[in-house]
């Protein structure tokens, strides 16, 4: 209870830091989508290791999506609308692509606890949509190809 | 700097300190594992949380980073440097007639004026979960529901810490060797292949008149009118579309083949996508006019019958 009144207060302050960061890019949806679906399928990936690692955390991690069904929900759609002109497979081709990346992650016991605790802050009713957003720019790198350039 | 000033100051940055110290203390957990026998990382850094915190310690002035570190990490791979900045910034702070208090952090394993030791800070740590640095805290936990937010740069700079911990944290669960996403472009059937290469526009047909023989001519000249003035300039539009499509495609294909998109696969895929698209109108084109040039044969076919008989 108190650490997560304790990370709430941060995870306040780390919204207040990125807030202009993200006003600034060209493609500011598509961008947020992608990092979105890309810290969904992290979370997904690290919650099935800790599963094998004695940590089950795919509660946390339902109640978590949950939570923010409809900000996962819209991301998911936009990029399926972003990949659409491609062809059909081009979503699965780009999901397949996160799925690898966070594949073959170190995870443990003391890891595990700590994602846990994050989905859990995340996962509460009371989770503010701006602080799911920080957590994502903060964890979930700009992808390669979006032209979003720096703020001059 | 006034009184109100400097305990402003001092206040922020107690906050700051206490701050990062309880975020990091509920990211304790990951230094358990540590303790567990978790192999290090490939750097030679405890873990990733380590090397995190101590980047957050940054090159920073305040001696209460350095001493929250060796609270956290009393072994760690920083602790002789920790201890020796902590030497140095007491140090320097009693040789400068300050009249501003130091910031009131208690933390039990840093004495003021410390020397710079090689061995450990023995402080127990605490055997539970809870966060280690928050047991070490004499203050209360602020942040509590409705509770004010620290000050703005200290939002910014625990902000910050916190912001780089995450990142860690994330690189930590991807697989080896894995660089960022790519996201590709997406790329319609007819769309700019790229900032420097487009797709040539699809050509404008022309539109063919169907053609309905009659089933006689008055005469020989009648049907010479007819091929002049109706079937020719038909077979002359179909002809027309048929070349337009049939150049329409051998441009792209130069376009293709050209060195300039040599390394450009994005774009190849583009002009092959539309070269494929656009096989089907170039089929129909090719299918008017052959069946125009069969229609000749079909024209000559008709019968002449003297004017006045039946048609």
């Amino acid at each position: 209870m108190r650490q997560g009144a304790v990370l709430a207060a941060a995870l306040a302050s780390l919204v207040a830091g990125q807030a202009a960061q993200a006003a600034n890019c060209a493609g500011p949806e598509i961008a947020e989508a992608a990092r979105v679906v890309e810290f969904e399928a992290m979370m997904m990936a690290v919650s099935l290791r800790c599963a094998r690692a004695g940590v089950d955390m795919r509660p946390t991690f339902d109640r978590m999506v949950g939570t923010h069904a409809a900000r996962f929900g819209a991301a998911d759609t936009a990029m399926h609308r972003y990949f659409a002109p491609a062809g059909p497979r081009a979503f699965d081709r780009y999901a397949t692509g996160i799925a690898n990346k966070y594949g073959g992650g170190a995870t443990d016991g003391g890891t595990c606890r700590v994602f846990n605790g994050l989905a859990g802050e995340l996962a509460s009713p009371a989770s503010d949509g701006r602080v799911l957003g920080a957590v994502v720019r903060a964890m979930i790198r700009m992808p390669e190809g979006l032209d979003c350039p720096a703020k001059p | 700097m006034d009184g109100i000033g400097r305990m402003a100051s001092g206040l922020s940055r107690k906050r700051l300190c206490l701050t990062a110290a309880l975020t990091l203390g509920w990211l304790a957990m990951a230094p358990l594992a540590q303790a567990q026998g978790v192999p290090q990382a490939a750097n030679g850094v405890g873990s990733p949380f380590e090397l995190a915190f101590w980047q957050s310690v940054g090159n920073g002035e305040d001696p209460a980073l350095y001493e929250a570190y060796l609270q956290q990490y009393p072994t760690g791979t920083f602790a002789p440097i920790a201890r020796a900045k902590v030497a140095a910034l007491r140090k320097a702070a009693t040789t400068v007639a300050a009249p501003a208090p130091a910031p009131q952090v208690a933390l039990p394993a840093a004495s003021p004026v410390a020397p710079a030791e090689p061995t450990p800070v023995s402080t127990p740590r605490p055997a539970g979960n809870g966060p280690a640095l928050a047991m070490a805290m004499p203050m209360p936990l602020p942040a509590a529901p409705g509770a004010p937010l620290p000050s703005p740069a200290a939002s910014a700079a625990s902000g910050a810490m916190l912001g780089q911990m995450l990142a860690e944290l994330a690189r930590s669960q991807e697989t080896p060797g894995a660089g960022a996403t790519s996201l590709p472009p997406a790329v319609a059937a007819v769309s700019p292949v790229s900032s420097r290469h487009a797709l040539p526009a699809r050509p404008q047909l022309a539109p063919v008149p169907d053609l309905t023989l009659p089933t006689s001519f008055c005469s020989a000249d009648e049907r010479n009118r007819f091929h002049d003035g109706i079937y020719a300039p038909a077979l002359e539009a179909a002809k027309r579309n048929n070349d337009a499509a049939v150049a329409y495609l051998t441009q792209l294909q130069g376009i293709y083949d050209g060195y300039q998109l040599g390394r450009d696969t994005e774009a190849m895929n583009a002009l092959a996508a539309e070269s494929r698209s656009y096989q089907a109108d170039a089929a129909a084109t090719f299918s008017a006019q052959a069946a125009m040039v069969r229609t000749f044969d079909a024209l000559m076919a008709v019968p002449v019958r003297p004017c006045g008989a039946a048609r």
